[in-house]
């Protein structure tokens, strides 16, 4: 692994009038790593996500990526750059079936969509991509199926699929195992596994099992702020933690 | 398939309908059907952005009354052998189909561009009454214009002209509207499927997501509100020369209303649907007028009821719900 | 002085249209409704406030009688049609109320015929005030800008005071907090419906003695609250206010004195023509400018 960051988060706050959603939020995401971030309930996870897809503008601080700095990019942009994500509540697009689904995220690798005539649901060699991808994530069975008609596993299922669709550098995981039964989980954590060199991934999680398996490192945010960045074993150990998670929980 | 054998019996009826007509000694059908497919145009393309990309304009009328004042400017000068005042070059009009008609939907398209541009910019709610403001801001321009008729209106002298053809001639004219729908149905039909609809599609299902996609969905929802607005704008100009007459009550906020009545009673992002709501609208409107001058005490719970209810509409009730797309 | 009586009258005109703002807003910001039928609450209170001063030959009793009337119509509506629309989209409710506003010109029509209604101010308004030495203004006028101070002065302590304002201010729209809160949920929606509408009838009373009663004078003032809104934010009173005023105003003066303006620089019938054209559309230029800088409107609704 390289030693220079891809992901750099300097400082951001958001405030909701009197509340602090993140403040000076600090993180810093090695290439290919899984990094986790996690916290107790109320922490800003969610709005730390909303605020590196840039479905969110901090109030201040700066973000880069690849040395660029894209804290002004739109959501669309930053998509189109690099970074994907997924929802912690299921957003897909509910009356399209699971094969259309994929289509919508791998038509938008090709830029150009002033085209008005031809058929889009004829075009060979794009069906070809789509049907390899749907075997990728073992959807092929399914791909037919409505997404709405989907049982929650296998719609968390497409949900990461059309996140990996975009061919990303960076994806964020908003709660990739949101509602699955143990065996569900641990296919998603598997397929995460599989990440590790290709991307970073900033994986936010409520399962510690999940994140000390999974994570290369691991941040941990209370109140807005991250208050330790460290391996798993590290972070187990940092008093600061115990204090935030067992406090919390009284 | 269902849709292909509707289309096409559909098509069919109105194309013989003019005999028909005329054998029942009653062309008064025909235009009535010439005043149906002209509304129906209107509301095809506005369920073009109502129907597959969720943009509920509550201004449409204003792209209907522009058309069709185009319509009446050019012909009014051409008529009068007056040069058109407000250009930057000597013009007195034409009555040419050919020049008129592509011409009203230019405009259209283009006071579409910016009406769009200022009002994509907001969603929901904000989008419904801003596109109603701004339709009802262009109709109280057209009333503050004396030089065409203002609140009175415009007469026009004659109906467009295509050379082989006298639109005077209600059967003819008839044609020509039907020829017209038949197209917009075949371009929209191709549209919806392609991947200009693909993304229109994706905007009504799940914005946000579209844009973490990475599609930059503003150009996108613009272009379709255009050619929407422009449709729109061809209807205005055919309905200027049915009625031979154009005034701002087209552009009124109420016409916009109906249009969207005629959109969701027929059934929305069906295509045709619109199409069978404009029939259904127009003939409610001509049966209960026929019984009481207070039609609209009836057709006003008629509408909540229907809304309440029967929301696929009349489309997808003929269609099977199931196979709805 | 022509412009201090103008400005005034801009104010008036901003306070009737604060007090339909404030309804719709409220309605908005807590049902997330979009109601067209609005304005014919409005018009309801002008048919019932004059019907009933008329009648009565208390201007007084016309008012409170509109007041009434229109909140209980509100109710009815409320409870037959709104209930079921608050979950659906808002094209839905945008048709259905467009529905409701068909049926009730029309059943006005049918009650009261379609000629138009008019109603003089009571007697001791309807007389001048000089509000400066030497400058008389007209008294109903200012007892409506008062009326509309009162109002605003009332909803402020509603929404600061009450157990009801606590609701709106926490941007009460979820079911569940404001049943788990304790609050009946239907109650506190028409009870909001009700105040609205209310308010709109009030305006409409008010409206009386300044404007030919009659049917499709709700949809008028509908857009213009419409504009009004969409400046001032939806879901907050506040924006209400200072876009009412804002709206009143720059719509009247630009109409009184566009013309003079034009005059000094363009032949006078160009210029009339013009003029009129510009001022009925200066309130939407003035809505496009907000909206390039502020798309969201001036003032966040409540609880954001």
């Amino acid at each position: 692994m390289q030693s220079e960051p891809v992901f750099i988060v300097d400082r951001l706050n958001k405030h909701f009038g009197a509340i602090a959603a993140s403040h000076d939020l600090s993180l810093s995401i090695m290439p290919g790593e899984i990094h986790a971030l996690i916290g107790p309930n109320g922490a800003g996870k969610s709005t730390a996500i909303h605020q590196l897809s840039g479905e969110l503008q901090p109030d201040s601080g700066q973000i880069l990526f690849e040395g660029q700095d894209i804290t002004d990019w739109s959501a669309d942009m930053r998509a189109r750059g690099g970074i994907a994500r997924t929802y912690q509540i299921t957003s897909l697009f509910p009356e399209m079936s699971v094969r259309d689904n994929l289509a919508m995220a791998i038509q938008s690798r090709d830029r150009h969509h002033f085209r008005f005539w031809s058929d889009a649901s004829t075009d060979k060699q794009f069906n070809e991509i789509v049907e390899r991808l749907l075997a990728q994530h073992e959807l092929s069975e399914i791909a037919s199926v409505l997404v709405a008609q989907l049982a929650h596993g296998q719609q968390r299922q497409v949900e990461l699929a059309l996140g990996l669709a975009l061919e990303p550098r960076l994806l964020l995981l908003d709660e990739p195992m949101a509602g699955m039964s143990r065996t569900e989980s641990l296919e998603m954590a598997d397929r995460i596994e599989r990440l590790r060199g290709s991307m970073a991934v900033i994986l936010v999680e409520h399962d510690m099992d999940v994140v000390f398996r999974l994570a290369d490192r691991i941040s941990v945010l209370v109140k807005g702020e991250v208050i330790c960045t460290d391996q798993p074993d590290a972070v187990r150990a940092n008093p600061l933690v115990r204090d935030a998670y067992l406090g919390e929980s009284g | 398939m269902r849709h292909r054998l509707i289309s096409i019996s559909l098509f069919l009826c109105l194309a013989v309908l003019p005999p028909i007509a005329y054998a029942l000694d009653d062309p008064f059908w025909i235009t009535i059907a010439t005043r149906m497919l002209i509304y129906g145009l209107a509301a095809m393309s506005l369920d073009f952005i109502l129907g597959y990309g969720a943009m509920v304009s509550f201004g449409h009328a204003a792209f209907f009354g522009l058309g069709a004042y185009v319509v009446g400017v050019l012909t009014h000068h051409q008529f009068y052998d007056e040069i058109i005042p407000f250009l930057p070059f000597d013009w007195t009009g034409s009555v040419s189909a050919l020049v008129q008609w592509p011409l009203a939907m230019l405009v259209a398209g283009l006071i579409a561009l910016v009406i769009g541009a200022l009002s994509l910019r907001t969603q929901g709610v904000y989008f419904i009454m801003i596109t109603l403001a701004f339709a009802q801001m262009l109709y109280f321009f057209m009333i503050g214009l004396p030089d065409y008729g203002g609140e009175d209106g415009l007469n026009l002298w004659t109906r467009s002209e295509i050379w082989g053809l006298d639109l005077s001639e209600s059967s003819q004219f008839y044609y020509v509207v039907l020829v017209l729908v038949g197209c917009w149905f075949l371009l929209s039909s191709r549209m919806v499927k392609s991947r200009f609809g693909r993304v229109l599609i994706g905007c009504q299902q799940n914005e946000p997501r579209m844009q973490t996609l990475g599609y930059p969905v503003m150009r996108y929802k613009l272009t379709a509100f255009v050619i929407s607005a422009m449709g729109t704008g061809l209807a205005g100009a055919l309905a200027a020369n049915q009625n031979e007459f154009v005034s701002p009550s087209l552009m009124a906020w109420t016409t916009s209303g109906e249009l969207m009545v005629m959109v969701i009673l027929g059934g929305m992002g069906t295509l045709l649907g619109p199409l069978f709501g404009a029939f259904l609208l127009l003939s409610l409107e001509e049966v209960l007028a026929g019984w009481t001058e207070h039609w609209m005490v009836i057709l006003g719970p008629i509408l909540v009821l229907s809304v309440l209810f029967a929301r696929g509409g009349l489309y997808r009730f003929l269609v099977g719900k199931r196979d709805a797309k | 002085m022509l412009f201090l009586e103008q400005l005034l009258n801009g104010v008036q005109l901003g306070m009737m249209l604060f007090l339909m703002a404030a309804g719709l807003t409220l309605i908005f910001g807590i049902m997330h409704l979009i109601n067209l039928a609005h304005g014919s609450l409005y018009m309801v209170g002008a048919y019932v406030t004059a019907t009933v001063s008329l009648a009565s030959d208390s201007f007084a009793l016309g008012l409170v009688g509109g007041c009434l009337a229109t909140a209980a119509c509100g109710v009815l509506i409320e409870m037959l049609a709104m209930r079921h629309l608050y979950h659906r989209d808002h094209l839905d409710q945008v048709l259905a109320t467009f529905g409701i506003i068909l049926t009730a010109n029309e059943a006005t029509k049918m009650i009261f015929g379609p000629q138009a209604l008019f109603l003089n101010p009571p007697a001791w308004l309807s007389t001048t005030v000089n509000i400066l030495p030497e400058t008389p203004y007209p008294a109903y006028r200012l007892f409506v800008i008062v009326a509309g101070i009162v109002v605003a002065l009332f909803l402020r302590h509603l929404i600061t005071h009450t157990r009801i304002g606590m609701l709106i201010r926490a941007g009460a729209t979820h079911r569940e907090m404001v049943t788990a809160l304790g609050f009946n949920i239907s109650l506190l929606f028409t009870l909001v419906f009700a105040l609205g509408a209310a308010l709109a009838g009030l305006a409409g009373g008010l409206a009386g003695p300044l404007l030919a009663i009659e049917v499709g004078m709700g949809e008028q003032i509908l857009i213009l609250t419409f504009v009004v809104i969409i400046i001032g934010g939806i879901g907050s009173v506040k924006g209400a206010l200072v876009a009412g005023l804002l709206v009143g105003v720059v719509d009247t003066l630009s109409r009184a004195f566009l013309p003079t303006v034009l005059k000094t620089t363009l032949p006078a019938a160009s210029a009339d023509a013009l003029a009129g054209s510009v001022s009925s559309m200066a309130i939407y230029i003035l809505m496009a400018v907000v909206l390039v800088v502020r798309p969201q409107g001036l003032y966040n609704a409540y609880g954001t």
